[in-house]
């Protein structure tokens, strides 16, 4: 059981250190789909991203009909539905992986199967798996309520998903409804879409006015980032930022050389060098 | 005395009807669909708008349309008398027009000029590419890829109104993943963009203003039977995809418990064939394209593959509002097979001179055993939704293998 949970516990030392050094780098998150690109070396990627450099790790749970993710995720979840991960095989991996890393593990994924499991039920072996958050994209502010009591009761930190449509209201709302930390979605859209370059001004002017309004939550950015680059203008604002749809391109374009997952390392390391 | 069942006409703040309804987009959605139910919500009231929706209902649309007696059917069947509502009469042939062009009239009062659609068939394409056209915005229709192989006609006509009709290559190429991507589409595109649903589907307040738009059918059918026999319907039939047909005409008479009311469900190979579309009866509650309602999925929640001889009931999800009327037992609702419709479909058109749309023909299924078990003076209303004409290519493949 989560008596710690990981998350939190990294953000509020996160946090604590940036108090010291406000020039602290922010926290790198992964998102990688569940059993992608195969089931056999999962294990093996997740542990060499923890090795790269990797804070935080989240896991999508694969769905046939996922709205918010453009066609690079939307790629990936269909292949690991194909070669056949269900909910049973990511609970089953993951309680195998806690033997090895401590890494904070969020999963990520549609309301639709995880109702379809029974909310209790999913939060039950979640928890017993070694999983410290859950992130549903399609369950706005306004549902959270059909899950906060069970993530509560199991000792769960839920996500909440701000973005530039958010108004000052919602944004406090959100703040007020999750507990792990905040989402912000820098552009319109979904995941794998326009590239940050065009818009810096605005994305700041929204980064100040989610600074201003929350006061519970961290905030991580995603949705855009494809290189080190792209997260210097972001990073002052922000306690971390997300990659997902570019490191699955990266996994695309690797797998399955010989050296796969050295290649997807080197992509993760060149993050974190400054 | 069996209990009356409890009902819901209209849904909570929360989008709900009963059990379902709701929202389930993502975060960048929810501005606009708050925006989208207040400006509704104005328009609602706003005599000005509805005098100017009425107008294009009948100067554009045709509306009112007719009630036929339908009287060969009733002599065949040899029970109640059937009247047809005549929505196939509509402008471009079905129903769908009525939605259409209330929602880009809407879009255009709320100064979004583009408009993006879903379509399975063709009929909501075509019914918003003629909205668009009428009243100048632009517009881009998201169409699986097979459907547009399937329905070229009606790409053809979208594309001759100005449309721009984008084929979806992503998951089964038809209604559902073309519903997934204007989604996404509009998701982008949100602050200049209108998302014209096409059903009593999606997140509130779709299904209840898509509902609105289309009550003109059950409020015409009340006052020209009312002037006909001098009294109301005791059985309305209709077929049900997302279920918009259905619920324009049972919506305005749900409060009166003395009309008794079925959709017709499409079965396809048959309810336990696991090529189906029958939601409400092979389905349980579920999550898709923003509403929790009744969905056909698998063990693990994945969303399954619908199948109807007919692309406008060819969706494994249907309206919140339909699973609230379903599981409080106000309206019945009965699977019709992909035979059972054509045969149907094949009768109407010997015995009455119309050629019912395949997705009417389910709804048309249901009159033998209906009509047969009332008296000669109740009456059945049916729901003639579309015209067949879009679908004689299947309908002439079909009668050849006799």
């Amino acid at each position: 059981m989560n008596n710690q949970n990981r998350l939190s516990t990294l953000l509020t030392q996160h946090q604590e250190k940036k108090a010291q050094n406000p020039k602290l780098e922010p926290l790198l998150t992964l998102f990688i789909t569940a059993g992608y690109p195969e089931k056999e070396t999962f294990h093996d990627l997740i542990r060499s991203l923890d090795l790269a450099g990797a804070d935080i790790l989240e896991i999508g749970m694969p769905f046939s009909d996922p709205l918010a993710d453009g066609p690079v995720i939307q790629m990936s979840s269909q292949k690991a539905l194909e070669s056949g991960v269900d909910l049973e095989w990511i609970f089953d991996s993951i309680q195998e992986l806690r033997k090895s890393t401590q890494i904070p593990i969020l999963l990520m994924g549609y309301f639709n199967p995880v109702l379809s499991y029974g909310v209790e039920n999913f939060f039950v072996k979640a928890a017993s798996a070694g999983i410290d958050g859950i992130i549903l994209p399609d369950l706005p502010a306004e549902e959270t309520k059909r899950i906060k009591p069970y993530a509560d009761k199991l000792g769960l930190k839920l996500i909440g998903f701000v973005t530039p449509t958010s108004t000052e209201e919602r944004i406090r709302l959100i703040d007020q409804a999750v507990d792990g930390f905040i989402y912000t979605v820098l552009v319109t859209g979904v995941t794998g879409g326009t590239s940050l370059k065009d818009s810096i001004d605005e994305i700041q002017n929204f980064l100040k006015k989610v600074r201003q309004n929350t006061t519970k939550n961290p905030i991580m950015a995603g949705f855009g980032i494809r290189s080190g680059q792209d997260v210097l203008p972001v990073k002052e604002w922000v306690d971390g930022y997300i990659v997902g749809s570019e490191l699955i391109r990266k996994i695309e374009q690797a797998y399955p050389d010989i050296n796969w997952i050295e290649q997807v390392q080197e992509f993760v390391k060149a993050f974190k060098i400054k | 005395m069996t209990a009356l069942p409890l009902i819901q006409t209209e849904p909570t703040e929360e989008g709900y009807f009963g059990d379902f309804g709701g929202r389930f987009v993502p975060e960048t959605l929810i501005s606009a669909l708050d925006q989208l139910e207040y400006e509704y919500g104005l328009l609602e009231q706003d005599l000005v708008f509805q005098e100017q929706l009425l107008s294009e209902f009948r100067q554009f649309i045709g509306r009112p349309t007719p009630l036929t007696f339908a009287k060969r059917l009733t002599e065949t069947y040899g029970g109640a008398k059937i009247y047809l509502k005549r929505e196939d009469l509509c402008h471009t042939g079905a129903h769908k027009i009525n939605n259409a062009i209330g929602q880009v009239m809407l879009a255009q009062k709320m100064g979004k000029q583009n408009i993006v659609a879903e379509t399975g068939a063709g009929q909501h394409g075509v019914a918003t590419a003629t909205a668009c056209a009428k009243l100048g915005l632009t517009c881009i229709v998201y169409m699986g890829e097979e459907d547009v192989h399937r329905q070229k006609l009606n790409v053809e006509r979208m594309r001759l109104m100005g449309a721009e009709v984008i084929p979806v290559t992503s998951g089964s190429r038809t209604l559902k993943d073309a519903t997934s991507e204007a989604i996404r589409h509009w998701v982008t595109h949100v602050r200049d963009t209108f998302y014209v649903i096409g059903s009593v589907v999606g997140p509130h307040p779709y299904p209840k203003m898509v509902r609105d738009f289309h009550r003109c059918i059950g409020l015409e059918t009340r006052e020209q039977l009312d002037q006909l026999e001098g009294k109301g319907p005791d059985h309305l039939i209709a077929c049900v995809g997302g279920g918009s047909n259905a619920l324009g005409l049972f919506h305005p008479f749900l409060e009166d418990l003395s009309v008794y009311m079925t959709g017709a469900e499409a079965a396809g190979f048959g309810v336990d064939s696991g090529k189906t579309a029958a939601t409400l009866t092979k389905g349980r509650p579920g999550v898709l394209h923003g509403s929790l309602s009744y969905l056909l999925q698998t063990m693990d929640g994945q969303v399954e593959l619908a199948h109807s001889i007919s692309a406008g009931l060819d969706y494994p999800g249907i309206g919140p509002e339909h699973a609230h009327l379903f599981t409080s037992g106000r309206v019945t609702y009965k699977a019709v097979t992909d035979d059972e419709a054509m045969k149907a479909l094949k009768e109407v058109s010997m015995l009455e001179g119309i050629i019912p749309a395949i997705e009417t023909a389910h709804a048309f299924a249901l009159l033998p055993e209906i009509a047969s078990s009332m008296n000669k003076d109740q009456i059945i209303v049916v729901n003639c939704s579309g015209r067949g004409d879009k679908d004689m290519t299947t309908i002439t493949e079909y009668f050849s293998h006799e």
